[in-house]
């Protein structure tokens, strides 16, 4: 048997499958909007160091001299109270939420996943402890939790990020378990049983594979939720606090400035509307991908 | 010849029917010709993938949004289908054409008493669109007693999943026959039965169609199902009509290739085992075959095949078949 | 029955199900064997208990009541509590091709799944190779199927990389629940050869499960017949077919759709199909089919019919005989 003739063919068969996922994807022209929209976060994100022409004003530096000043040439948000450029905060802004969204996802997302395979595929007192104390953290309103656990926390980013993980990690376990139990009803996992096959193995390479379409979507819509509930922590005051030129803190901060200052609230806003709206439609996107 | 006497119900010309898909169009229906007259029986065979499902949805016009109908033309008592603006099509769904499916758990809806969807076909489809409660709720009795299911009360007030398979698809029966239609199109109507309730199905819309004169179209992709009640048989292979006949002259001295290659498949209740099946598989319709689609598989292919699709060519009266083998200069 | 020329043999196996409902009967005190390259049909309708039969017997489900016995082995558990060897050496196809190959996965993959778990292969070149030679064996060229997945294939082909999967272990039986139901007649044929074939080339014996009684015609040697969890008969196949006893296999044969005057001939004649399967929950008492059966008698709905054999190898438990 040709060796190199068969890896030519696995690779072929990969970029069919890769092309097809794209194909659907490509269905709706939404899904491209927001891919481009998070495409643009995620960058301004990544070389916000590089790309801000004010990269002093992230700090804790004060220009009195120019502050308050509205949208121009060469401030295009305006300037603060402080007199930050808030074009250059904003930036940074997007580098703060994005950096939260991915750590409590990085962390939620593994443990919640397994704590539902587990709890899908091991019937009895194991399934009933895991997805009753999913149930309790489901139950309670994901912001009310939050600001519950930061209250009694310094406020600090690291501790709403902590919050946020910690209500978070239920809805993946109680998603996988969905998944996982209907599937683990399927012939295909009777027949791995039969053969012989580790427990693990049929958790992690039979069942699992088939959810990563449910995951990955609910990854890819949950960025925009843990922005949200980051953003309205340090709104209140219980995340990030200043000078960090977090989304949410910026918005609060140019509350008491409102209307006549308008720009110091609105342009963080509609910063945390955009990522948002980019990971949600991407989303959708990620959705179709998935569905044959 | 046929009787001048006996008129045409249905007749299909030549349809041609595709699906649009992101790789392309999907070829399906390619020039189907199909006839049923009036009080006739015709059966349809093929397995699956072949269009026949396809065929059937146009003649009611509930094709898939990505569908095309790309030409072709379907006549009913007259008059084309394929033109009919949208009254004449609900009256053709709701007074002509009956149709029943194949799966009856499918075609119930599963939040509604079995009465509510009786009279709900029933005031659809009367002439008096607000009969009285009382006609209603007694022709569905008659109905339900008229398609044996015992106790019929009690399956009036059931709903769906509390009545067995073989009833649901009764009840799918009655609601086909809630008032008098010409023709009746049954889409392997037993296929997900048992084969003892399958035999009382059977025998029940056998009767009814004696009884009431209809015309019926049976489609299978088992030929026994159709035999002892089709009066003749069409064998369908990849959206194209491979041969005509009556039903016993069909089983006894099948022309097509096709049509031999199945009944040579079907095991037989007497054994002596079966052959080896059809080789290949059903075409691509993205990118179907040259000539006759069904030359890949052919054991009696011949050169003109691979090129040219093949005529109709009529055989011995009543026996079409569309292949080269049978054509003579 | 003569234990050492038996492959299996099943005795009083019993299996009911808990559910909010009650209690379902599935398999209730059957008993029978499979011989040595044999292929033993079990012939029956929904609710007939003949698919939990096969569960059971593979250890999907463990026996409510009863032994199982295999080359002389004691395996009545669940399949998780059953030495290794033993599950090398049994193997199942199942009805629905689509569901029982998991879509995630490459064919490779698939097959691949039992060499791996029993360590019948050292690396991957080893796996490609003795997957090639499995998927030729199934009748699928390897080149065009090593990599594919199977929403990719049509409905044949998977339940031919079933098989290939089936009997990558080099088992000695294999039971086959309605393996081709969902196949189309041409498709169907062409598996039917494979399996034959194999049994031939590899010597063995099946456990044939199917609702189709032409089908088991052709393929069987010795067949039985369920009705609600209890065997009503079971004969060689040429005397179950020629020669029928029970009234529940006449009604089942004398509902079969044919082809042919000959085969209509052969059909049982006065016996109609009547009625419908009760309900599992609370079985008939008696005889099960006594309900449906046009020859019932005052004991057959107080006493359950024994098997008993009527005639050389032939059984039934029916009040008549």
């Amino acid at each position: 048997m040709n060796k190199s003739r068969l890896l030519r063919i696995k690779n072929s068969r990969k970029l069919e499958s890769a092309k097809r996922m794209w194909y659907r994807f490509l269905k709706s022209k939404l899904s491209i909007l927001g891919l481009v929209m998070a495409l643009v976060s995620i960058s301004t994100a990544l070389l916000a160091s590089l790309i801000t022409p004010h990269p002093e004003d992230v700090t804790k530096v004060t220009h009195f001299e120019r502050k308050l000043l509205p949208p121009n040439l060469e401030y295009p948000f305006g300037t603060d109270d402080f007199g930050r450029d808030i074009f250059s905060r904003t930036i940074f802004g997007f580098q703060y939420s994005l950096m939260m969204a991915g750590v409590v996802l990085v962390l939620v997302v593994p443990i919640g996943v397994v704590l539902g395979l587990i709890a899908a595929t091991r019937k009895g007192l194991i399934e009933t402890v895991i997805m009753r104390i999913a149930d309790i953290f489901i139950a309670v309103p994901a912001l009310v939790l939050a600001l519950a656990i930061c209250s009694v926390l310094t406020p600090s980013v690291f501790n709403a990020m902590m919050a946020v993980s910690l209500m978070w990690w239920p809805w993946y376990a109680r998603l996988t378990y969905n998944v996982a139990s209907s599937l683990k009803n399927e012939y295909f996992v009777q027949a791995a049983e039969l053969i012989g096959a580790s427990s693990s193995h049929i958790m992690f390479s039979e069942i699992l594979p088939n959810c990563l379409g449910s995951i990955l979507t609910k990854v890819t819509l949950d960025v925009g939720w843990v922005i949200l509930i980051g953003s309205s922590l340090s709104f209140v005051g219980l995340g990030a606090q200043p000078p960090t030129p977090d989304l949410g803190t910026m918005v609060a901060g140019g509350g008491q400035y409102m209307p006549d200052y308008w720009w110091i609230s609105i342009f963080p806003a509609i910063a945390i509307a955009f990522i948002i709206m980019g990971f949600n439609l991407l989303g959708d996107g990620v959705r179709d991908m998935f569905t044959e | 010849m046929r009787p001048s006497l006996t008129e045409r119900l249905l007749e299909i010309k030549n349809l041609y029917v595709g699906y649009k898909t992101y790789m392309g169009t999907s070829k399906v229906l390619d020039g189907v010709y199909l006839s049923v007259d009036t009080g006739e029986k015709v059966g349809l065979i093929g397995e699956s993938g072949c269009g026949k499902t396809t065929t059937m949805k146009a003649i009611l016009r509930i094709l898939p949004t990505n569908a095309v109908l790309q030409s072709g033309e379907i006549s009913f008592g007259g008059k084309d289908i394929l033109k009919m603006g949208k009254s004449e099509l609900n009256e053709l769904r709701r007074k002509r054409i009956a149709m029943i499916f194949q799966d009856p758990t499918a075609a119930l809806n599963p939040v509604f008493k079995v009465e509510t969807q009786l009279a709900d076909i029933i005031k659809f489809s009367s002439a008096h669109e607000s009969e009285e409660t009382e006609e209603i709720r007694a022709k569905r009795i008659r109905l339900l007693k008229e398609v044996a299911l015992p106790d019929p009360e009690r399956v009036l007030d059931s709903y769906p999943f509390q009545l067995s398979g073989g009833m649901r698809q009764r009840v799918c029966i009655a609601t086909a026959l809630a008032t008098h239609r010409q023709l009746l199109i049954a889409d392997e109507p037993t296929t997900n039965l048992d084969v003892t309730i399958q035999d009382q199905v059977l025998r029940l819309i056998k009767d009814i169609v004696e009884k009431r004169k209809l015309s019926v179209i049976l489609i299978s992709h088992a030929l026994g199902a159709v035999r002892g009640f089709v009066d003749k048989v069409c064998t369908m292979y990849a959206g194209e009509i491979v041969e005509v006949a009556e039903t016993e002259k069909l089983f006894s001295d099948p022309l097509h290739p096709y049509t031999k290659g199945l009944l040579e498949s079907t095991p037989r209740l007497t054994g002596g085992g079966f052959s080896e099946g059809i080789m290949g598989r059903v075409p691509d319709y993205i990118n179907p075959p040259q000539g006759c689609r069904f030359h890949p598989r052919c054991n009696y292919s011949l050169d003109i095949c691979k090129k040219e699709k093949p005529p109709i060519i009529d055989s011995e009266g009543n026996h079409s078949v569309t292949c080269w083998l049978y054509y003579k200069k | 029955m003569e234990e050492k020329e038996s492959i299996l043999v099943v005795k009083n196996l019993t299996k009911h199900f808990k559910t909010s409902f009650g209690i379902v009967h599935a398999v209730d005190n059957i008993e029978f064997d499979v011989r040595f390259g044999e292929t033993f049909g079990l012939v029956g309708e929904s609710g007939s208990g003949k698919t939990t039969t096969g569960y059971v017997i593979m250890g999907i489900y463990t026996p409510t009541a009863g032994r199982i016995v295999f080359k002389g082995h004691d395996i009545s558990l669940h399949t998780v509590k059953r030495p290794k060897s033993i599950k090398k050496d049994m193997s199942m196809v199942f009805q629905d091709p689509a569901s029982s190959l998991n879509p995630s996965k490459t064919i490779r993959e698939i097959v691949g799944l039992p060499l791996k778990v029993h360590g019948m292969v050292n690396g991957s070149s080893e796996l490609d190779e003795k997957v090639a030679k499995l998927l030729e064996v199934a009748e699928l060229p390897p080149e065009r199927f090593m990599y594919r997945r199977p929403r990719d294939l049509g409905g044949g082909e998977k339940q031919a990389v079933a098989i290939a999967r089936a009997i990558a272990t080099n088992p000695s039986f294999v039971v086959l629940d309605e393996p081709t139901s969902a196949l189309d007649v041409s498709v169907q044929a062409k598996v039917i050869k494979t399996l034959m074939k194999l049994q031939q080339e590899l010597n063995l014996s099946y456990l044939f499960i199917t609702h189709d009684l032409s089908l088991m015609r052709n393929v069987a040697s010795r067949v039985a017949i369920m009705y609600l969890g209890r065997i009503c008969e079971y004969a060689p196949a040429a005397m179950f077919f020629q020669n029928p006893l029970h009234p529940y296999t006449k009604m089942l044969l004398s509902s079969v759709a044919v082809l042919t005057d000959k085969e209509e001939a052969l059909k049982p004649k006065g016996v109609k199909s009547i009625g419908e399967v009760p309900s599992a929950i609370n079985p008939p008492p008696g005889c099960r089919f006594h309900t449906r059966c046009a020859f019932a008698k005052n004991i057959c709905k107080v006493k359950e019919p024994e098997l008993a054999m009527i005639e050389s190898e032939h059984y039934v438990a029916c009040h008549l005989y």
